[in-house]
């Protein structure tokens, strides 16, 4: 395999701004120069996210857009580390990265489908705005609408956006593998001219596995321990192959026809 | 100032070291770390034959300290021998390469073909399930522990073999005697302690086999203490390992005793932990005004058993 190029010291932080999102989602802005000039979309950036040994391991974010020195990330508040991080308005910040391979640069000719659940969107929404593609489409699920400035913000990125949300208060009542499958009906999306990018919580992407495995794309956010290749934590299973893939050097994306969900 | 020490006929150039399982196969980073600055590497354990290791989740997290159950993956001797070492060994620091096996004979053939390529020193996992008893560790019980430290030792003839133990359900103090008495050329204590973790609010176990080892600062005061009391009984010399988080917790281990250390779990969130280490037990140093580090160890044993 290729080693991605990866940088392992760990860099100082300021947090700049922690914004509350609503849906138990917040946006994190950290100034941090050198991974900001580095960092692609798909990369992500392993959080110490306070000193002392509680909690012990760094946890990775992915980015969710970096300009001008700064990075930002989309985070939901769902244990020990996320909720320190939603409490951390000031102050230093202790990162490493940016980590992982980056996506692969789109094809000019194939529509490209993003897929999101939650705070999947950040690494999808990141892709858009980096690489200029000709069509593109976003399709973001959650149990309720996202924020009004979560959805401008996708409007920034993408003209094609498809919603659904479980409780009904904002687009598609339903799942998102349901109404991915509603707009392969109606045409909107063509699969046999489309690439696919899927990030989210395992159950999404695992009823999205009828999507065609050659062509579609999958962000893998297992538990990690080291981010960087030498403890073998992060291991996803390789389809009809025996062994695992380490995520965060091998991925985090992988095709969905090499992988097991 | 001197931070060499003679660890068992290894000349290493400063006591500290990764541990075994925390560092892949020691190549990986090479480019992106000056790894030929440690004191030298411990590959991850090497079976005779290739293992995929376990499903996920295979860590998890718990206060000061780290579960895992990577299931011992790894390539096997064979693609060990072809693809890694013969880019280890031109790091240019000792490199000691962990075993394991599931059966005895896999020590044998291990040994044997280590000793060939001409690597600097083993060191012999005997946590791992001995299969032909029903997956009790092989360090639990001293008389095989002892059987596996003949077979190896009697094969293996380039440098030095270390033991690795732990202290789960045994007396670790009579494996390592036993361990000694078989001709084991040093000791390094600790392996993982075993350990659980459960989800209540789905009822399950955060890792899927349930049990797991426990690393990380957690884990620090005990293995500390295991070096203390096990240096009193024994004479060979003994490799600390468990939880050091900075230099004062990795010299705590050579003030009792340990000849060399090893740092697993921190470097996951420090990779530079080692480097930090290496500075700031020369800064100790100087400020105390020790000019060689072996003056260091073992000046917090009884005065009896400091050799
Ligand atoms: C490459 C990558 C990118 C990521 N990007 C983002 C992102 O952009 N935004 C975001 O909010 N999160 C992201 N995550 C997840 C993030 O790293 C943390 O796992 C998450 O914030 C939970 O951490 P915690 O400390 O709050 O929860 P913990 O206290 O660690 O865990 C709480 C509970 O959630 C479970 N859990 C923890 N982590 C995971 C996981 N990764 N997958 C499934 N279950 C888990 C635990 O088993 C536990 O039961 C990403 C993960 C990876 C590997
Ligand atoms: C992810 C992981 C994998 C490990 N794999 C091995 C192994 O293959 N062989 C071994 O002898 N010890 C293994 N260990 C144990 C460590 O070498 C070390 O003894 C233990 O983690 C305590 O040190 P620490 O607290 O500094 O991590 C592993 C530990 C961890 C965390
Ligand atoms: S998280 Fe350690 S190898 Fe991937």
């Amino acid at each position: 395999m290729t080693w991605p190029e990866i940088y392992l010291n760990p860099v100082q932080g300021e947090i700049l701004n922690n914004i509350d999102l609503g849906d138990g989602m917040f946006q994190l802005v950290v100034s941090a120069q050198e991974i900001a000039d580095r960092v692609k979309p798909g990369q992500f950036v392993s959080i110490k996210v306070q000193e002392g040994f509680h909690p012990l391991i760094r946890r990775p974010y992915s980015v969710w857009n970096a300009e001008e020195g700064t990075l930002e990330f989309l985070i939901k508040v769902v244990g020990t580390g996320s909720k320190i991080l939603y409490g951390r308005k000031r102050g230093k910040i202790d990162m490493l990265g940016p980590l992982g391979k980056p996506f692969p640069e789109p094809p000019y000719d194939t529509d490209v489908v993003v897929i999101a659940g939650g705070t999947g969107i950040a690494p999808l929404m990141f892709y858009l705005k980096y690489h200029s593609i000709p069509k593109s489409i976003l399709i973001y699920g959650a149990k309720t609408s996202p924020s009004d400035y979560l959805y401008s913000r996708m409007q920034e990125v993408c003209d094609n956006i498809f919603i659904s949300t479980e409780d009904g208060s904002f687009g598609y009542k339903g799942l998102v593998s349901e109404l991915v499958e509603e707009l392969i009906k109606t045409k909107e999306v063509v699969p046999e001219k489309s690439i696919f990018f899927l990030c989210g919580p395992h159950g999404m992407l695992k009823s999205l596995d009828f999507l065609p495995h050659e062509r579609t794309y999958v962000s893998m956010e297992g538990v990690m321990a080291c981010g960087f290749g030498i403890c073998m934590g992060c291991a996803v299973k390789k389809r009809n192959k025996k062994g695992y893939f380490r995520t965060c050097v091998e991925g985090p994306l992988f095709k969905l026809k090499d992988i097991e969900l | 100032m001197n931070l060499e020490v003679d660890l068992a006929g290894l000349r290493l150039k400063n006591p500290f070291m990764v541990a075994s399982g925390t560092f892949a196969y020691g190549i990986e980073l090479g480019i992106h770390l000056p790894v030929e600055k440690f004191g030298a590497i411990v590959t991850k354990g090497i079976s005779v034959n290739e293992r995929e290791g376990n499903p996920p989740e295979r860590i998890a997290e718990t206060p000061c300290g780290l579960l895992n159950s990577i299931g011992l993956e790894n390539v096997g001797l064979k693609r060990f021998l072809k693809g890694k070492w013969s880019k280890l060994k031109t790091i240019g620091i000792p490199v000691i390469v962990n075993i394991f096996g599931e059966k005895e004979e896999d020590f044998e053939v291990l040994a044997e073909e280590l000793e060939k390529a001409g690597v600097d020193a083993l060191e012999i996992n005997l946590s791992c399930p001995n299969v032909k008893k029903g997956g009790m560790q092989f360090g639990q019980n001293s008389k095989i522990a002892g059987r596996i430290v003949e077979i190896v030792k009697k094969k293996f003839k380039s440098g030095p073999v270390f033991v690795k133990l732990a202290p789960n359900f045994v007396n670790i103090i009579d494996v390592a005697k036993e361990c000694e008495k078989k001709g084991a050329d040093g000791l390094t204590l600790i392996n993982t302690l075993m350990g659980m973790a459960i989800d209540v609010e789905n009822k399950r176990f955060k890792i899927p086999s349930g049990v797991a080892g426990l690393s990380g600062p957690a884990i620090h005061p005990v293995a500390l203490y295991i070096v203390y009391k096990v240096y009193q009984e024994v004479k060979i010399p003994i490799i600390g390992v468990g939880g050091i988080y900075d230099y004062a917790s990795a010299l705590e281990f050579l003030m009792v005793g340990a000849k060399a250390v090893q740092i697993g779990t921190m470097l996951f969130v420090n990779p530079q932990i080692i480097l930090e280490i290496i500075d700031k037990t020369k800064e100790y140093m100087r400020r105390k005004n020790i000019s060689d580090i072996n003056q260091i160890i073992g000046c917090m044993q009884i005065r009896k058993y400091r050799r």
